[in-house]
């Protein structure tokens, strides 16, 4: 079966004051703003090719409003239709939205807003087309500047069902799993296309529980680079830097000002993942080493702290 | 010199007593005295450090969902953004013990500053 989706395009999230939501993710992130429209604010990491990947909407909560995911080809967007017919999928076709066309909104199980969708605009990079040097010269050098949005974890009261749901329906493919005693998937670690550990993960939670989105780090020092920016502006580090079990990935979960927990992940080593291969399984016993691997446990505020 | 202005915060049923500055948070107040108030984001965001309060307090910038308009006015707050406005008195939602630290215990025969609880 080929891949149909090619990654995680966008997340929406609610900021309760949109001016200092700039200031965090402009001068401690190092996103670009793309451009502010009254109460949103599109922004985009200096790597990425798609019009935006982050839209900061001001609202009077936090949390997430919707995550977009990007097909690999137009027909695609057709393809997924039918799919959410065939399954009975109450769904929207969204004509139209900032710089991005047709999209097919629906809401999954587990609560959340997602869109599939394939036309944007794509400006590309902030880097020439013709014989580019490896990074911009122009990045604020006391920002984290990640070069591109990676994934989301998002939280759901029946997470087997929506890991089902995500696979039968969205075509998601599992990386990894904690599976319970019984031996059912409680949490999963879902990939497309670009086969690295994960565009989509889901926990046990509430109802369209944001745990974490996600800006993709190349190494580990860099990750480190990352944690001392967040020492120098007093940013709230949840956890980090530190390693986890399940991807192998370094990351740090940190705080923007209105709680919304963001992740910058990466360094982990030679996870290109073969499609067929059997996914990895982690166990209710060994499920701390899996999401903290150093630390071998879970803390409590990993399955309470969310927005 | 000090001069400034203080509130004393009462931790029940713990029986015990806090100080905290003008403008600075509950909760930053009592993770200074070695109070373990629970607490997650700390912006704000995520609900988790929901306690009672008697008292009158600034909510601070908070969501909306995870302190609602009615909650205010029947005496809650999110530690890590209320800021008190007199002397308050606090307790857990559940009413259980707060854990406290006695940096004291430990500390102090380096740092002998602990002097705020
Ligand atoms: S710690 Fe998250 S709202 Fe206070
Ligand atoms: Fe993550």
């Amino acid at each position: 079966m080929p891949f149909r989706i090619s990654r995680l395009g966008y997340v929406e999230v609610k900021v309760l004051d949109l001016d200092d939501a700039l200031d965090f993710y402009t001068n401690v992130l190092g996103l670009r703003l793309v451009e502010r429209l009254g109460n949103k604010a599109y922004l985009k990491t200096w790597d990425d090719q798609l019009a935006y990947s982050v839209i900061l909407t001001e609202s009077d909560t936090a949390g997430m409003v919707r995550a977009a995911f990007r097909t690999v080809d137009p027909e695609d967007v057709d393809y997924f239709e039918r799919k959410l017919k065939q399954y009975e999928v109450p769904y929207e076709v969204i004509p139209e939205d900032y710089k991005r066309g047709k999209a097919l909104r629906f809401k999954t199980p587990s609560g959340h807003t997602f869109e599939i969708f394939n036309e944007i605009e794509i400006p590309g990079n902030y880097l020439p087309k013709e014989s580019p040097d490896p990074w911009p010269r122009d990045l604020k050098s006391d920002a984290i500047n990640p070069p591109k949005i990676d994934h989301t974890l998002i939280t759901a009261p029946d997470p087997t069902k929506m890991i089902k749901f995500c696979e039968e329906v969205l075509e998601f493919r599992a990386t990894e799993y904690i599976v319970n005693n019984e031996g059912q998937p409680i949490a999963a670690w879902l990939y497309q296309a670009r086969q690295q550990p994960h565009d989509l993960a889901i926990v046990p939670g509430r109802e369209a529980g944001m745990h974490h989105f996600a800006f993709h780090i190349s190494s580990a020092q860099d990750i480190f680079r990352a944690a001392d920016i967040m020492v120098m502006n007093d940013v709230k580090i949840d956890w980090g830097p530190g390693r986890h079990g399940i991807t192998r990935g370094s990351g740090i979960y940190f705080f923007d000002p209105f709680g919304n927990r963001i992740e910058t992940f990466g360094g982990y080593t030679a996870y290109l993942y073969d499609p067929g291969a059997k996914p990895i399984v982690w166990t209710e016993e060994t499920m701390g080493k899996g999401i903290f691997y150093y630390e071998r446990k879970l803390v409590e505020t990993f399955l309470t702290v969310y927005t | 010199m000090n001069n400034e202005v203080t509130f004393k915060i009462h931790l029940i049923p713990n029986g015990i007593s806090f100080i905290c500055k003008a403008g600075e948070t509950i909760l930053d107040a009592a993770l200074k005295a070695g109070i373990e108030l629970p607490h997650g984001c700390t912006k704000g965001g995520c609900g988790v450090c929901k306690i009672k309060v008697k008292g009158k307090v600034d909510f601070g910038r908070v969501s909306k969902v995870m302190l609602t308009d009615q909650e205010k006015e029947s005496g809650f707050c999110l530690s890590c953004r209320a800021v008190p406005l007199e002397d308050l008195e606090i307790s857990l939602i559940d009413g259980s013990m707060v854990k406290v630290i006695r940096y004291d215990d430990f500390y102090s025969f380096l740092f002998k500053t602990r002097a705020n609880l």
